[in-house]
């Protein structure tokens, strides 16, 4: 059966929970926000010792099915001072899963300032003093860990900025090449750990056995055609590993919504140079790795290894969001630069749509010039040091906002938006209003009906249908978070009906369940329900479910604003 | 009388570019169609497999095969692709 790992950051103890009978349905997102609704103090400081950092796997992980190694991290977000879940790939999900772990709870805080790594295997846990560790980068961390631990250890780490604490800083995961390139990026969840003074968790399963099926056949049965709905849809079986997630820079400047120079225009000149299509010419010619899995059991691959023009490892999991951010938003257009402000990002453990917002707001503010790499580079490079610029930029694009008194700022809710006009797609800009989750796309990813053409297509331009639109798949992916699926699942969910009803039936053989699509669908409404009552309690309003202003000004080429009227905005979630 | 054809500008995108071999990407194609002539001509025009060309965005809206063209549009192509 599996528990709860509750891990006192206080006292460096640890205990086993048996899960309370409220829990039992919950896995990944659901968990998460479930047990920060139940244990948190809403109006607490993010880096107290009230707040809890949650790592939870999610329902199907560990189970022999493609996409389901994904995991869930959450907190009471140090950006947003809302709740948040932080989604990531790498080795971690999977193994805790395979030890029986249904969530890990890392809790209270440590009076000393000395750091702290934490062991998970199936001999038990071990707290290990971690000051050796201090002042590293993940690469190097990731490094020194697989060599004390075993090649192939999960890990979770904080870098520089979540040592020190900086709302900007993510959590990253060790892939399956001991890479530290996925991350939990958003929220700044890497300064909670670093409040914990949780320098890394290292995961072993090695002596763990398979998880327990309910039903092993049924399992089989259904997993076989889940494998083959993702392989046989054309997103999922060939753009994605072909092309990458990148691919989507051409799409989204063609449709008129990639956000150029902090969200001035819809289209960027020099798009091309930044494209999928350029991406993977330079990994073809460089010997880098077109495809790769976040996670073992991935059938997509749509990560891949990037490397420099030397043919020397860059980085990895060089994605769309990640490009767009730190390119076409600051208009730096030489990929290799943006390659290596991605590296010097997982390195410190950065959200990379975090520091593209706010190199964005310092180019407006004029400290760097618009488009300067190398000056870029600089600035990152700062944060792993004691620079009172690292520590502010580091913070993210509102405080940078507020540090250099600029007023045009891309974020809802102190998080910095990411890669879609909000003008240009409306249903998306709807998302980044109304999520719990603050300035986020994933939340709610309108972008695959209204541009990329899923489940029959919808208008990006338009406000009709966009309300339930983003309202729809703000409930679907909720429940998706909380499987563990990675969310690129969705390309064949919306458009094949089967492929749902398959996932709830690898849910009900797992645990001998006999859900529907519909308990799946109210499953992602209770957790929209945690997070909203948990958000309206930490004191946010309607008034902080708004864009900035600046998006009332024309965007070209459509010649669109954002004009949805506030009681528009405010039916999205309403009734949760 | 004849109509006058008019020029639009073609950019294809991601495995669309095969079919054409000395694609320049910053150009796109420059093409001449007669007012009024469907999408689908130009993807025959070219020579591409119209199952693979399964977004048409034309001035950056989506639109289908039989979406008639005028001239001095901006038509891009593409693939299934995906991301996010
Ligand atoms: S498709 Fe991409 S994000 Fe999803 S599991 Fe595979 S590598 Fe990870």
């Amino acid at each position: 059966m599996s528990r709860i790992l509750r891990l006192n950051m206080t006292d460096k103890t640890f205990a086993w929970q048996e899960v309370p009978a409220g829990w039992a349905g919950l896995g990944g997102r659901a968990l998460t926000s479930r047990i920060i609704r139940e244990e948190v103090p809403p109006t607490c400081h993010p880096l107290s010792a009230s707040n809890k950092l949650v790592v939870a796997p999610g329902l199907l992980t560990g189970a022999p099915a493609a996409n389901v190694g994904r995991i869930s991290v959450g907190g009471k977000s140090p950006l947003t001072g809302g709740i948040k879940e932080s989604n990531s790939g790498g080795l971690v999900s999977i193994k805790l899963a395979r030890l029986g772990v249904k969530a890990v709870v890392v809790e209270g805080k440590p009076e000393g300032e000395d750091w702290s790594l934490i062991k998970i295997s199936g001999e038990g846990v071990e707290f290990l003093p971690a000051d050796d560790y201090a002042g590293l980068g993940n690469y190097d961390t990731t490094e020194r860990l697989w060599e004390r631990f075993g090649k192939g250890v999960g890990v979770m780490s904080i870098g520089q900025a979540g040592e020190k604490r900086l709302t900007g800083a993510s959590i990253q995961f060790a892939d399956p090449a001991g890479r530290p390139g996925r991350a939990a990026g958003r929220g700044g969840l890497g300064a909670l750990m670093g409040s914990k003074r949780l320098k890394a968790l290292v995961v072993d399963d090695r002596s763990a056995s398979a998880v327990p099926l309910n039903n092993p056949e049924k399992f089989k049965e259904a997993s076989r055609k889940w494998a083959k709905y993702l392989l046989e849809h054309p997103v999922s079986g060939q753009a994605l590993p072909a092309f990458g997630t990148a691919v989507l820079i051409n799409i989204v400047n063609e449709a008129g919504a990639l956000p150029v120079q902090n969200f001035r225009g819809g289209r960027f000149e020099f798009a091309e140079d930044i494209s999928g299509e350029r991406m993977v010419e330079l990994i073809k010619a460089r010997g880098g790795k077109t495809k790769e899995g976040c996670h073992p059991g991935c059938v997509i691959q749509c990560s891949q290894t990037y490397h420099d023009k030397d043919g020397k490892y860059l980085t990895s999991g060089f994605e769309y969001e990640t490009i767009w951010a730190l390119g076409a938003n600051t208009l730096i257009r030489n990929l290799d630069e943006i390659a290596v402000i991605d590296r010097l990002c997982d390195d410190f453990g950065l959200d990379t749509i975090e520091m593209g917002c706010t190199l964005g707001v310092l180019m407006e503010g004029g400290v760097i010039p618009w488009g300067d790499g190398p000056a870029a580079i600089e600035m990152v490079k700062q944060v792993a040091t004691d620079d009172a610029w690292g520590r502010i930029i580091g913070n993210g694009s509102v405080f940078t906002g507020q540090a250099l008194g600029v007023d045009r700022v891309p974020a809802v809710k102190g998080q910095g938006l990411p890669a879609y006009d909000p003008r240009a797609e409306k249903g998306v800009g709807l998302t980044y209003a109304t999520s719990p989750m603050g300035g986020d796309h994933t939340a709610g990813y309108c972008v695959a009906v209204n541009i990329v053409g899923s489940a029959g297509g919808g208008n990006p331009l338009k406000k009709e249908g966009n309300i339930d639109l983003s309202r729809n798949l703000q409930v679907a992916t909720a429940a998706i978070d909380s499987t563990g699926l990675c969310l690129f699942v969705a390309f064949p969910v919306l458009d094949n009906p089967d492929a749902l009803q398959c996932i709830v039936d690898m849910i009900n053989a797992r645990y001998g369940l006999s859900l529907t699509g519909d308990d799946v669908t109210a499953l992602g409404g209770k957790v929209l329900s945690d997070e909203l009552s948990f958000n309206r309690e930490a004191g946010f309003t309607k008034a902080h479910d708004r864009l900035p202003d600046f998006f009332k000004e024309n965007l070209k080429p459509h010649d669109v604003t954002w004009d949805f009227s506030d009681a528009e905005v405010d039916q999205v979630l309403e009734g949760f | 009388m004849v109509t006058a054809t008019m020029p639009i500008q073609v950019f294809l995108n991601a495995s669309l570019r095969r079919f054409a071999p000395d694609y320049n990407p910053y150009q796109g194609l420059a093409l001449e169609v007669q007012p009024g002539a469907p999408v689908s001509r130009v993807i025959s025009l070219l020579n591409l497999p119209p199952e693979e060309v399964t977004l048409i965005m034309v001035n950056g809206v989506r639109q289908g095969p039989d979406f008639p063209l005028q001239g001095d549009e901006r038509l891009g192509l593409f693939p299934p692709i995906g991301g996010g």
